[in-house]
């Protein structure tokens, strides 16, 4: 991404060349993500489809997401058709493809935040654990998250919603048991090259007791990492909800997801594109706005990785 | 000095500056150094003052985000802006360049004959492999590493520190190069084995009539085997000249604080055992924004406010031709010493 | 190799309990593979829970599961008795294997198929029964170690071997191509990309590896569904037969069905399931080998071989490319844990018969044994193909090499 990073504002550069000395690590960071125009793009884009899930109920309003009765061939659905205000078309049950996709992306949203707050606590304490009791404990703790990693959890998730997953929040939980190992990997490491650092060390010489160290430095310095690499973790949740909705196994109609409308327009790719555009679209443009966020925050946290 | 001899290698007005994500760093401002056959040339400067950038410059070593200016003048051609394919025919051949991070300067995942043999076969192309293995075996045993035949079949990391940098000074060696550039060769290493290098380049610079420049920050190591040293701050030169000169009788402020700042063992026990070691007050100026007016300036004891409007040339000594300094100070070095004990 | 051989032992281990683990959920979970919407009758109902070991203690039949077990009687009026090799009640009818019909004997040992509706399936062995009693022969299922993974649940007279020797096979067909598209393509790329750092064709490299990795597969497959083959194919037809007016297409064919999206027969239905699974692949590949050749490229041992006049491919065949090849290397692992969940989606979007369909059929229709055959041969795919990364690790990385793991 390095050279999407080097576009930047000279003013700012001029500022951030007077914020150098003095802020902290975090106000830097911050100056630094602030540069990186990609980033802050695509988190005015993130937080654009944050708020078109939350509304999305207004949009049901706007367009009608009731069949249209009238029309005695709704059923076999329709092309985007601007006039008639369904924008991305109509399914094969006559309902708004863009007012589903909203909803579709509420799920999604809701996914990243129980799932990836699933991932977040299990990977945190899974590393911090890990990082903290070193020795034999991190060895094996270690070992096991390597193989783990070679692992494709996501069929244990399929295998495990295909038997429990009918209620939704079972889904999301599931979906947060997969994708903990990276978090975990990296929350390791930053508490282990905290505990060998020189201040930590000098608290503990200057007599801090290890309670006062873990609250005082340890936690501040890893929940920035924390919340970084969440950011990371986001759009790997929504593509594996989207994954196990395309196969059916995730969330049930009423409720739909990205997955699951991309699933029923892939079935009649060949007779309604439309039905494919819109779900599509929004996915990919969601996870790659996702993915430049969590990128332009780790380069901004730690500079070195470019 | 009789006749002015022609320098071997020439750096006219050279700048260096590297784009970073944080600015734009100015790391090397201006430099004009001549390095002529067969001496031993020092550098000498703090970390960041630009000492190895210059020359790493030369041989077109920088990093992707460095753009120089200025010119580098070896054999009629600017080294500078050599295109790759010609710079190749001269960089390990009649230029080789030795690092300063032995541990990591040798590829990990190839034997030492590899490494060594493609050095040689490259700029001799007619060699013929084992005449080529028998010279590495020879370079290893000239720069004292026993049992070099087994040596060559092994990896970088069954060696030890010192003995991988004596592998890359048998690797710049290997084709006899004309100039000789030490990076800080021996400044990750431990005291005893620093020797047994600095005894080894010695030993081999006069038997094959290079020059070598040698970069470091220590001054004892410049004493010792340089015979011109340029110091440099903040990338600028502050003082050119002749080693016994400009260490017995430095004119410039910057060159005194520095030789202040030195621990000496033996000889000035008497006289500073009781005291803390000097520091020079101050850190050098952000490169990001390099001042105005000489570099030194702030952490200058001598300056005034000439010093801080305008930046100093460097230019000859009135009663010292051969010698440079970039100061508007003209007192001699007794005078500037009393003013840095003053400003203490 | 001792190296490569300690880790392979490990992830036996993890094997034998992501094994246990898939078979304890099963068993465990909420409602099981003949409770359907019609239950058969209870004395039906107890005979296949007897054929499936079903009504052992749960670490017993995962013993039978691996290992197979021996003595379990199963009477002609469908009770579950104490052997394990059926013994066919006198004057049964049997079908063998050959599809006739016919009538047992009394010494008839029957092994291996059975099917509950009051009708013996396969192999007769005239006269095993007092072979047995003479030299004490133990028959016995052969358990996942000798490789029989038993009868499908869901469809009891298909034997999940054979799904498995369908389903390999078509599932190989564009994993193999795909990651070998990935590699061959990829690396190089990723390599090019680094070398021009910050030129455009870096640029265009990037932007490759964010859309390969950012894309999902599930939008990935109908998108090139329709552009190639529904859109290509309608502009051929329009090319050809409208345009053109060649006839003999149109009297024919209606299309030409240049790139087929899938289903069956030959090479061209896998090009696009290849290319699907590819992408994606070639995204990551290129992202990793990118950032191995940077990093490589700014180590100071490249330096040093700069510095040595070594041209630009010198440099990046010798001294690059095995470093900034080890993180692709290490990537291998979880490729096959993102090729294997790739093929659930590829092998719905494509309705290729391959192994991910049969493993989503069989957790969905709690198919047991058809899921833990699936499972079992993901699995063994994994543990191989690390075996052969670490193997290549070792190869190539020569502090591995000489004693110490990888760090």
């Amino acid at each position: 991404m390095s050279l999407l990073n080097r576009e930047r504002n000279e003013e700012a550069l001029a500022a951030a060349g007077e914020v150098l000395r003095s802020r902290s690590l975090t106000q830097l960071a911050i100056a630094r993500f602030l540069r990186n125009r990609v980033a802050v793009g695509a988190t005015a884009i993130v937080i654009v489809m944050i708020l078109l899930a939350t509304f999305a109920p207004i949009f049901e309003l706007l367009t009608g997401y009731e069949m249209d009765y009238q029309d005695r061939n709704f059923y076999s659905g329709k092309a985007p058709n601007w006039d008639a205000k369904h924008y991305f078309g109509t399914d094969q049950n006559g309902r708004d493809i863009f007012v589903r996709t909203m909803f579709g992306m509420r799920i999604s949203m809701l996914v990243a935040l129980v799932a990836a707050s699933v991932a977040l606590v299990i990977g945190v304490g899974y590393g911090a654990i890990s990082g903290l009791a070193g020795g034999l404990t991190d060895t094996i703790m270690m070992r096991i998250l390597d193989l783990l990693i070679s692992y494709p959890l996501t069929l244990i998730a399929v295998i495990a919603l295909a038997y429990f997953g009918r209620n939704i929040f079972i889904v999301f939980v599931i979906i947060g048991l997969v994708e903990w190992q990276i978090m975990a990997r990296v929350i390791r490491g930053q508490v282990i090259s905290l505990r060998n650092s020189d201040f930590i060390e000098a608290a503990r010489a200057a007599g801090v007791r290890p309670i006062g160290i873990l609250v005082r430095h340890i936690v501040p310095n890893v929940t920035g990492v924390a919340i970084v690499y969440m950011t990371l973790i986001i759009p790997e949740v929504i593509l594996v909800e989207s994954f196990l909705g395309y196969l059916g196994l995730g969330v049930q109609e009423p409720n739909t997801s990205l997955g699951v409308l991309i699933s029923e327009g892939a079935n009649s790719i060949e007779r309604k594109p439309w039905m494919t555009y819109g779900p599509g679209m929004f996915l990919v443009v969601l996870l790659l706005a996702l993915n430049f966020v969590g990128d332009g925050l780790r380069d901004a946290f730690d500079p070195k990785d470019r | 000095m009789s006749a002015p001899r022609t320098p071997l290698l020439s750096i006219k007005d050279l700048h260096i500056e590297f784009d970073t994500p944080d600015g734009t760093v100015k790391a090397v401002n201006g430099i004009n150094i001549d390095l002529f056959k067969g001496e031993v040339l020092g550098i000498v400067g703090e970390s960041g003052s630009g000492k190895s950038q210059s020359w790493m410059a030369t041989l077109g070593l920088l990093a992707e985000n460095a753009s120089t200016s200025g010119a580098v003048l070896f054999d009629d051609h600017n080294l500078l802006n050599l295109p790759t394919r010609d710079l190749n025919p001269i960089r390990g051949n009649r230029i080789a360049m030795v690092f300063q991070d032995p541990m990591t300067s040798l590829n990990p995942y190839l034997t030492v004959e590899t490494q060594m043999i493609e050095a040689l076969r490259i700029h001799q192309k007619d060699m013929s492999k084992p005449a080529a293995r028998q010279r590495c075996i020879q370079m290893l045993d000239r720069v004292a590493i026993p049992d070099a035949d087994r040596r060559l079949k092994q990896f970088p990391h069954e060696l030890s520190g010192g003995m991988r940098q004596r592998v890359m000074i048998a690797l710049a060696l290997l084709n006899d190069p004309e100039i000789l550039i030490a990076d800080e060769p021996t400044t990750a290493l431990d005291v005893t084995i620093q020797a047994e290098i600095l005894d080894i380049l010695l030993a081999l610079q006069p038997e094959r009539g290079m020059a070598v420049v040698f970069i470091t920050h220590a001054l004892g190591v410049v004493a010792e085997i340089c015979s011109r040293v340029c110091v440099m701050y903040a990338g600028q030169l502050a003082e050119v000249g002749p080693v016994e000169d400009v260490f017995t009788d430095a004119r410039h402020p910057y060159t005194l604080s520095l030789l202040k700042a030195t621990p000496r063992a033996a000889q000035d026990t008497t006289e500073q055992s009781n005291e803390a070691l000097y520091a020079i007050p101050g850190a050098p100026p952000n490169m990001r924004m390099p001042p105005q007016g000489c570099p030194f300036e702030p952490r200058c004891a001598c300056a005034n406010s000439e010093c801080s409007q305008e930046n100093p040339k460097l230019e000859p000594l009135d009663d010292a031709p051969e010698r440079l300094k970039a100061c508007f100070r003209q007192q001699s070095s007794a005078e500037l010493t009393e003013a840095l004990n003053h400003g203490r | 190799m001792a190296y490569a051989l300690q880790r392979f032992g490990q992830m036996l281990i993890i094997v034998i309990i992501a094994l246990f683990a898939v078979f304890s959920t099963q068993r465990l979970a909420p409602g099981g593979p003949f409770d359907g919407e019609r239950p058969p009758p209870p004395a039906i109902l107890e005979n296949l829970r007897a054929y499936y070991d079903m009504d052992l203690s749960m670490p017993a039949q995962f013993y039978a599961y691996l290992f197979g077990m021996a003595g379990r009687e199963i009477e002609a009026n469908g009770t579950a008795g104490k052997a394990h090799w059926f013994v066919v009640p006198k004057n049964a009818e049997i079908t063998t294997l050959g599809g006739t019909t016919d009538r047992s004997t009394d010494d008839d040992l029957f092994v291996r198929r059975f099917c509950p509706w009051d009708q013996w399936l396969g192999q007769v062995l005239p006269g095993a029964r007092a072979q047995m009693r003479e030299n004490g022969t133990v028959f016995r299922k052969c358990g996942v170690v000798r490789g029989d993974f038993g009868l499908s649940m869901a469809r009891r007279s298909i034997y999940v071997n054979d799904y498995v020797r369908d389903g390999l096979p078509a599932t190989l067909k564009y994993a193999i191509p795909s990651l070998l598209f990935a590699l061959l393509l990829g690396v190089p790329m990723g390599f090019y990309a680094a070398y021009r750092q910050n030129k455009p064709a870096d640029f265009i490299m990037i932007t490759i590896g964010m859309f390969g990795t950012v894309v999902p597969n599930l939008v990935m497959a109908p998108l090139l569904i329709f552009l190639f083959a529904v859109q290509l194919d309608a502009f051929f037809h329009w090319l050809f037969v409208e345009t053109l007016e060649w006839i003999e297409l149109a009297r024919r064919q209606r299309t030409l069905n240049l790139i087929p999206s899938g289903k069956t027969g030959g090479v061209m239905h896998y090009v696009l399931p290849t290319l699907v699974l590819g992408t994606g692949l070639l995204g990551r590949i290129v992202r990793l080998s990118r950032a191995g050749a940077l990093e490589a490229l700014r180590s100071n041992y490249v330096r040093t071989a700069r510095a040595k006049g070594l041209p630009a491919h010198v440099i990046l065949l010798r001294h690059v490319f095995k470093p900034a090849i080890l993180p692709v290397l290490t990537y291998m692992g979880p490729v096959t844990a993102f090729i294997l969940t790739g093929s659930l989606v590829i092998e719905r979007a494509f309705s290729l018969p391959g192994l991910g369909r049969q493993f989503i059929a069989a957790a969905t229709d709690r198919d047991y044994t058809l899921l833990m055959g699936t499972t079992v041969i993901l699995l063994l795919a994994i543990i191989l193909l690390n075996f052969i990364v670490d193997l290549l690790y070792t190869w190539l990385d020569p502090r591995i090499r000489r004693g110490g793991g990888r760090s």
